[in-house]
């Protein structure tokens, strides 16, 4: 695995999850689910990297814990059916003091196709390049998925499927803002056909009766209805909500249970403080992620 | 010696010279092998297939939620129903897929672009080809720029005969490709081109450009193992068309190497092997592919392979089978052209094939259609319209063996020598085992001439 890999980006920067200064972490909320073109349609949808967090780590204060999510919108039940995609680097890239570019990565690769991949970390350690064609720099441990294992250096790694903590009601979404023609975008720079049709939906200006969605002449883009269930209501099995993406809580229990929402897979790394800011004349740090290819899709 | 002096020098003006004629070819070679070193490897492969039934099974459920405005559900199910049929062949899968497309479009008929794709996907699959152009123009309606949609409509104009449309297309495409940043976008224009390239008479050069095809196409983990399969059957598809007999075998067992008991797979195996006269190869072939579909093509395999291998009876309960196959397995009719092809090649209800082949030119109007025509016709002693029909057919001068022996032995029936010797001899000098009797017949005809 350390052999020098051309690697283009798949990828572009999907989250920038911890912004200011590490220990003072202010949350970040956003998600992102095959939310572009390339992503959504273009090879390889499960390069896709949901959300990324970072955290000082509620068992150990002087560690620090990095998550990043991918491949998200696995089917509840099928958690442990979905394995990583071994043709792809995974990166927490991490910029100290100034906001780029990165001077510290950990990398992931993975082997094998099923429930017995493994997969390998590399770093912490500075990188062999900046930029978006990297290589591996030098490794860290192996580890097997699904598993929670301790490093020699003293870093704690996961990397398997988890329920997906992102959660919202998509189709009041599109009641009021959503791009519901966003299969109609023909490439990652197109904005889709709004002189054609309606840009918002519940907004049908311009466009012929007949052509409004029944959906869209009924809703009531000011009151949202997270389809009739009050908030907190959970998804589940046995829940009235289903196993919907838009729920308007977080799914539970969607692993191996057919009736709760959806799946990522996801890197959990849980690093000393030390290895972050041991030669580094900052201890502020700027993490972000990234997936690539070595095929430069 | 100055004798000598010359004859050096006009040696080496010879030698010079045949390298100047030499250097288009070399060009080409060096082209060739930089593209192919710069092609990728197939990245491993993701058995999804083993969780079809369990994906299907969350979206049904989420489709049973009715959740108010929900196109996205029903429009993944439809495109699962789909991707189902293409790895098991039930045709229901079809009919499902096609109900689910519709409900999606009912949720939003505006701009519902991937419920239209999965519809149009459903009536290409139910051979309503006709449709099937219309909703992808309609599509096109909203969104005119779209390279899929205009991919999608000139593969349609294909199966309807419309090369015309579709060249407008693929020249647009073909430039487009030239400059394209990443090969691996090029992947649906390029599959559409190498089709075009096919049918109208490039063969060599749509193989050239399939070996890159399939290359990015085996480069992704996340696409369906049998998509990625396809490609591998395409290939050898191609490679027996091209003669190079070798090749198309070691490629469907490339495909099966991917996606296991892949039905178009073992059908061109079988249809190798028994041009072949690997029998019990062809006839274990053959029956892995009529098991997920039986089609009478692979059907017809086995009758084939049954009788050489001296099973009588075996092979009249497999004909049998295809004729209940016309009756109670075709109701939506996607196997007319192949009973047509079976009937008239083994001389069996030869008024029927004819119809049956005059009714599959209703639904389209290709080059295949016009030969199955042309040959049925010819069968059933219709010698003249079996004239017109094969001229339609190779109108392109298609690179088949099976187009070219049919025009052969339609323009012997009319005495036209010449016609007669040019068809027979390029039917084999493309593949001379391109049928497992044809091929005998077209060189013992030809010896006669």
């Amino acid at each position: 695995m350390n052999a020098r890999r051309i690697i283009a980006p798949l990828a572009a920067v999907v989250a920038v999850a911890a912004a200011a200064l590490l220990y003072t972490t202010h949350p970040v909320r956003g998600s992102d689910h095959q939310d572009t073109f390339n992503l959504a349609n273009r090879s390889n949808t499960w390069a896709d990297i949901t959300d990324v967090y970072v955290f000082p780590s509620p068992s150990n204060a002087a560690n620090v814990v990095f998550a990043m999510n991918v491949s998200p919108l696995i089917p509840a039940g099928m958690g442990t059916a979905r394995f990583f995609d071994p043709t792809l680097m995974w990166q927490f890239k991490i910029s100290h003091g100034a906001t780029s570019p990165e001077d510290q990565v950990m990398q992931f690769g993975v082997t094998g196709t099923g429930a017995t991949q493994t997969i390998t970390m590399y770093g912490p350690a500075k990188p062999n390049e900046v930029g978006t064609s990297n290589t591996f720099v030098p490794v860290s441990g192996s580890f097997s998925y699904n598993t929670a294992t301790q490093l020699n250096n003293g870093v704690k790694v996961f990397a398997g499927p988890r329920a997906d903590p992102f959660y919202f009601d998509l189709f009041a979404f599109f009641t009021f803002l959503g791009d519901r023609n966003w299969a109609t975008h023909s490439s990652q720079a197109d904005p889709g056909p709004e002189t054609a049709g309606p840009l918002f939906n519940g907004d049908n200006v311009g466009v012929p009766a007949s052509f409004a969605p029944a959906y869209d002449k009924t809703a009531n883009p000011a009151h949202p209805s997270f389809n009739g269930f009050p908030a907190g209501t959970t998804a589940g099995a046995g829940s009235a909500l289903g196993n919907y993406a838009c729920s308007t809580n977080a799914s539970m229990n969607t692993l191996a249970d057919l009736a709760g929402g959806f799946n990522v897979l996801s890197f959990v790394v849980e690093v000393p403080r030390s290895m972050l800011t041991t030669g580094y004349t900052s201890s502020n740090i700027h993490v972000w992620a990234t997936s690539n290819s070595s095929t430069g899709s | 010696m100055i004798r000598l002096e010359k004859a050096v020098i006009w040696v080496i003006v010879a030698v010079a010279l045949g390298a100047i004629v030499a250097w288009p070819w070399y060009v080409h070679g060096s082209v060739v092998a930089a593209r192919a070193a710069a092609l990728p490897s197939p990245a491993p492969v993701n058995a999804d297939y083993l969780e079809r039934d369990k994906t299907i099974a969350f979206w049904e459920k989420a489709v049973r939620e009715h959740h108010r405005g929900d196109m996205l559900s029903p429009s993944t199910l439809s495109a699962l129903y789909l991707q189902r049929f293409r790895e098991r062949g039930d045709i229901g899968d079809v009919t499902r897929a096609g109900h689910e497309a519709e409900a999606s479009l009912r949720a939003q008929r505006y701009g519902n672009a991937s419920a239209e794709v999965a519809l149009g996907s459903a009536l290409v699959a139910l051979h309503r080809f006709k449709e099937a152009l219309a909703v992808t123009r309609h599509i096109e309606t909203y969104d005119p720029n779209d390279a899929a949609m205009q991919i999608r409509e000139a593969s349609v104009d294909l199966e309807l005969g419309r090369y015309g449309q579709a060249k407008v297309t693929v020249d647009d495409l073909s430039r487009r490709s030239r400059t394209a940043a990443n090969a691996d976008e090029t992947v649906p224009a390029d599959t559409l081109i190498v089709r075009y390239d096919e049918l109208t008479g490039h063969l060599a050069r749509a193989r050239e450009r399939f070996e890159r095809v399939t290359a990015y196409g085996n480069a992704q983990f996340d696409a369906p193992a049998q998509q990625r399969a396809w490609f591998y059957f395409r290939d050898g598809e191609l490679a027996f068309e091209a003669g190079d007999n070798d090749a198309a075998i070691a490629d469907e067992r490339r495909a099966l190497a991917v996606f296991p008991n892949y039905s178009e797979a073992n059908r061109m195996l079988a249809r190798v092997d028994c041009a072949l006269h690997r029998w019990q190869e062809c006839l274990d072939a053959a029956k892995a592919s009529a098991a997920v579909v039986p089609y009478p093509e692979v059907l017809g395999y086995e009758v084939d392979a049954q009788r050489a291998l001296g099973d009588a009876s075996a092979a009249a309960q497999t004909d049998d089978l295809i004729q209940t196959v016309e009756r109670i397995g075709n109701a939506q009719h996607i196997s007319d052209r192949l009973l047509a092809i079976y009937y008239s090649e083994h001389g069996e209800h030869l008024d029927d094939a004819y119809a049956i082949a005059q009714r599959e030119l209703n639904v389209r109007d290709d080059i295949f259609t016009e030969d199955t025509l042309a040959w049925a016709a010819a069968m059933d002693g219709r010698w003249n319209e079996a004239r017109i029909r094969s001229a339609k057919a190779l109108r392109y001068d298609t690179e088949n063996s099976l187009l070219q022996y049919h025009a052969g032995v339609v323009a012997l029936h009319f005495g036209d020598r010449v016609v007669a010797k040019d068809r027979l001899a390029g039917a084999l000098a493309l593949n001379p085992q391109f049928h497992p009797f044809y091929a005998d017949d077209a060189r013992a005809k030809l010896a006669a001439l």
